[in-house]
C-alpha cells in the first residue's frame, strides 16, 4: 500500500514537472509559414475605433462579422497577455501600455511608435482629441461662465495631469502650465462662478465615445472645484459634437454645451471663433509577439491582415 | 412575597426579550427572501425590455429585438442587431457537460481515496488542500488559466500540429472549469461518504467482497444522493462562471464551436465582454442573456433533482 502511494506521489510530481516544462518551454523559432492570428478589442472600445479609423477599415468598428476568425479581448491588459501567449498573434494597444508590456510595438509606415513622433505628427496611428462649445449667445450667463471655467480647468496643470493619467498624450509641458488657482485669481468671471453657491447649472457634455474616459475624469474632478457644476454626459459619437453645440441639433433635446471629437472638425462643420480647441493626442500601437521578426507595418498591410480570412506571416511580409 | 414578584417580572422580561428576538429574526429572514424576489424581478424587467421597445443604432438604423430570432439564430453581433443565442447556448451546454463529467469522475475518486484508501494523515492533508482550493476566487483561476493553462494548451496543440490562438480554446475553458469544480464536488462527496454506515461496509467485507468492491459497490452506491447534490452545485458553478471563463475562452465571433482547440464564447462571457462601456441595446441585451442563463441553470437543477429522486 505504502509503495503504491509513494509511486502515485512520485508520478504526480513528475507529471507536474512535465506540464510546467511544456508551459514554459516554447522557445521554438518563429515559423512564418503559419497563419496570422488577429486580435481585437470589443466594440465598445475607443482604441478599436481609433485603430480601424486610422487603417481605413471603418466598417469594422462596430461589426465583428467583418473580422474573420478574430479573437476579442476586453481590455489592454487581456490583449497584452493574449499576444504574449500567441507567437503568431497581432493586435493593437494604447501607446501608454506599450512600455513594460513585453510585446514588440511595430513601426507604422516606417515611423517608430514614440510619444515624440506622435507630438510632431509623423506617427500616423494617432488622432487628436478636440472640443467644441456653444456660442456664448446661445447660453445663459451662468452657463457660459461654467463652460469657460471648465475649459480653463482643462488647460490648467491639474486638468493636464488628469488627461495624462487617462492616457492622453500632451503637446504642452505640464510643468510650465498655470495651476488652476492662478487662473481663478486672474479671471474675475471664473472666480465668481467658482465661489457661486446658488442653484446648480446643468452642463450637457457629449460627442466622441473615445474621449468619454478623459471627459468624465475631468468633469468629476472639476465638480470639486466648482460646486454649481452639474455635468450630464451623453457620448454618442464625434459627429454629434458639432451638431449638438452649433449645428442642426443645437436647440433640440440632444443639445450640448460641450462636444468632444476624436478627429478634426470637417470642412462642413464651421465653428465660430474661439469656440473650439485641442485637448490632447491619442496614440495606438500595433503589437506582435517578441519572437516575431516583423518590424514595420503599413496602413494597407494592417487592413489586409484584419480583412483576410486566413493569411500567413510569410505572405504578409511580402 | 416580594421575592416571588421579582421572579415573575424576571420571567416576563425574558419572555419580552424572546419576542423581540423572534421579530428581529423574522425581519431579517423577510429581508433576505425579498432580496431574491427583488433581484429576479429586476433582471426580468430589465431583460424583457428589449422586446418591447425599439433602439436607434449609431448608424441610424432603428431595430427591434425579436425573441424567436434570438433563440433560433446562431449569429451574434450585438452592434449590428444580430442577437442569435443558439450558438452561444450550444457552446455553454457543451462545455459544461464535458467539464462537469470530467470533474465528477475525478472528484468522486478523490473523495473515495481521501475517505477510504489514504492513510489518515494523508487524508487530513488532502482534505485541507481541497478546502483551500474551494475558497480561491475565480479571478485567480482566470489569471492561472491565462498564464499557465493557455500556453500549455498551445504547446500541446503545436505538438499535434494544430495552431491555436495562443491556447485560448474550448479545452482551456474545460480545464479551468474542471479545476474550479473539483473542490466543490469533492468536499460534499467526502461529507456524504463519511456518513455511510460502518455496519454496511463491514457486512460487505464479511461477505467476502474485496476492499475495492466494497468501495465502489457499497460506499459510492450509498452516497449517491450526496454525490448528485455535489454535482448540482458543481454544474451551477460551471454554468455561472464568468470571469475565469471570459479570460481564457477568446470570445469567438462565430459559433457554435465544438472543436477543442478553437476559441469559443459562452453566455457568461458574452454578458461580460465590454460591459463597462456598453450603452443602449448592447447593455440591455445582457440582461436578456442573463434570463436565458437563469432559465438554463433552473432547468439543469430540476433535471438533476429528478434524476436524484429516481436513483434514491
Amino acid at each position: 500500500m505504502k509503495t503504491i502511494i509513494k509511486l502515485v506521489l512520485a508520478s504526480s510530481i513528475l507529471l507536474f514537472g512535465i506540464l510546467s516544462m511544456t508551459s514554459c518551454g516554447s522557445s521554438k523559432s518563429f515559423d512564418s509559414s503559419l497563419k496570422i492570428n488577429t486580435y481585437t478589442r470589443d466594440t465598445t472600445s475607443g482604441t478599436r475605433d481609433g485603430f480601424f479609423t486610422a487603417i481605413g477599415f471603418k466598417d469594422a468598428i462596430k461589426d465583428d462579422s467583418l473580422l474573420h476568425g478574430v479573437t476579442i479581448t476586453d481590455s489592454n491588459g487581456t490583449m497584452i497577455q493574449a499576444i504574449k501567449n500567441d507567437t503568431y498573434g497581432i493586435g493593437y494597444i494604447s501607446m501608454s501600455s506599450l512600455d513594460g508590456s513585453g510585446l514588440k510595438g511595430l513601426n507604422y509606415n516606417s515611423v517608430a511608435p514614440t510619444t515624440d513622433n506622435v507630438i510632431n505628427g509623423s506617427y500616423e496611428l494617432s488622432r487628436n482629441f478636440n472640443y467644441i462649445i456653444r456660442n456664448s449667445a446661445d447660453m445663459t450667463e451662468r452657463e457660459n461662465a461654467v463652460v469657460q471655467a471648465f475649459i480653463a480647468y482643462m488647460n490648467s496643470k491639474e486638468g493636464l495631469a488628469i488627461i495624462k493619467s487617462k492616457d492622453g498624450i500632451l503637446t504642452t509641458n505640464i510643468n510650465t502650465a498655470q495651476s488652476f488657482s492662478d487662473i481663478v485669481n486672474s479671471n474675475q468671471t471664473i472666480k465668481n462662478i467658482i465661489n457661486d453657491t446658488g442653484a446648480s447649472v446643468q452642463i450637457n457634455l457629449g460627442g466622441s465615445t473615445s474621449v468619454e474616459k478623459i471627459a468624465t475624469a475631468l468633469t468629476s474632478a472639476f465638480k470639486e472645484e466648482c460646486k454649481v457644476f452639474n455635468p450630464v454626459h451623453n457620448h454618442t459619437g464625434s459627429s454629434d459634437a458639432y451638431k449638438g453645440t452649433q449645428g442642426s441639433a443645437k436647440d433640440g433635446t440632444s443639445k450640448l454645451h460641450i462636444g468632444f471629437l476624436s478627429r478634426e472638425l470637417s470642412s462642413s462643420e464651421v465653428a465660430s471663433e474661439n469656440t473650439s480647441g485641442f485637448i490632447c493626442k491619442d496614440g495606438i500601437v500595433v503589437v506582435v509577439n517578441s519572437k516575431n521578426p516583423l518590424e514595420n507595418i503599413t496602413k494597407d498591410k494592417a487592413k489586409t491582415i484584419y480583412e483576410s480570412t486566413s493569411i500567413t506571416w510569410a505572405s504578409a511580409n511580402e | 412575597m416580594i421575592f416571588g414578584f421579582n421572579m415573575l417580572t424576571n420571567a416576563l422580561k425574558k419572555q419580552k426579550i424572546d419576542t423581540i428576538v423572534k421579530y428581529i429574526f423574522m425581519i431579517l429572514t423577510i429581508f433576505c427572501a425579498f432580496q431574491i424576489i427583488y433581484i429576479v424581478l429586476f433582471i426580468a424587467i430589465k431583460g424583457f425590455t428589449p422586446f418591447f421597445r425599439s433602439y436607434t443604432l449609431e448608424n441610424g438604423n432603428i431595430i427591434h429585438v425579436n425573441l424567436f430570432e434570438m433563440i433560433s439564430s446562431v449569429s451574434w453581433n450585438q452592434d449590428m442587431a444580430d442577437f442569435g443565442l443558439l450558438g452561444i447556448i450550444t457552446n455553454t451546454i457543451y462545455i459544461t457537460l464535458i467539464s462537469s463529467l470530467i470533474a465528477l469522475f475525478i472528484s468522486v475518486l478523490t473523495a473515495l481515496f481521501i475517505v477510504r484508501i489514504a492513510p489518515k494523515w494523508i487524508g487530513i492533508i488532502l482534505n485541507n488542500v481541497v478546502e483551500l482550493l474551494a475558497s480561491i476566487p475565480s479571478i485567480i483561476f482566470g489569471l492561472f488559466g491565462m498564464g499557465v493553462i493557455n500556453p500549455m494548451v498551445s504547446n500541446i496543440a503545436f505538438a499535434l500540429g494544430i495552431q491555436t490562438k495562443g491556447g485560448m480554446s474550448v479545452l482551456s475553458v474545460i480545464i479551468v472549469l474542471v479545476i474550479m469544480m473539483i473542490p466543490t464536488i469533492t468536499m460534499i462527496t467526502i461529507t456524504s461518504m463519511k456518513t455511510v454506515k460502518k455496519s454496511l461496509i463491514e457486512a460487505s467485507l464479511a461477505l467476502g467482497a474485496s476492499k475495492s468492491q466494497t468501495d465502489f459497490k457499497i460506499v459510492i452506491n450509498s452516497s449517491k444522493s450526496g454525490i448528485i447534490t455535489a454535482f448540482i452545485l458543481g454544474v451551477g458553478r460551471a454554468l455561472g462562471e464568468a470571469t475565469a471563463v471570459s479570460m481564457v475562452c477568446g470570445n469567438a465571433i462565430t459559433g457554435p464551436n465544438l472543436n477543442l482547440f478553437d476559441t469559443t464564447r459562452t453566455l457568461t462571457s458574452t454578458m461580460m465582454l465590454g460591459l463597462h462601456e456598453a450603452t443602449g441595446v448592447n447593455y440591455d441585451i445582457r440582461f436578456t442573456v442573463g434570463i436565458v442563463l437563469i432559465l438554463i441553470i433552473l432547468g439543469t437543477n430540476l433535471l438533476l433533482n429528478k434524476v436524484k429522486r429516481r436513483i434514491s
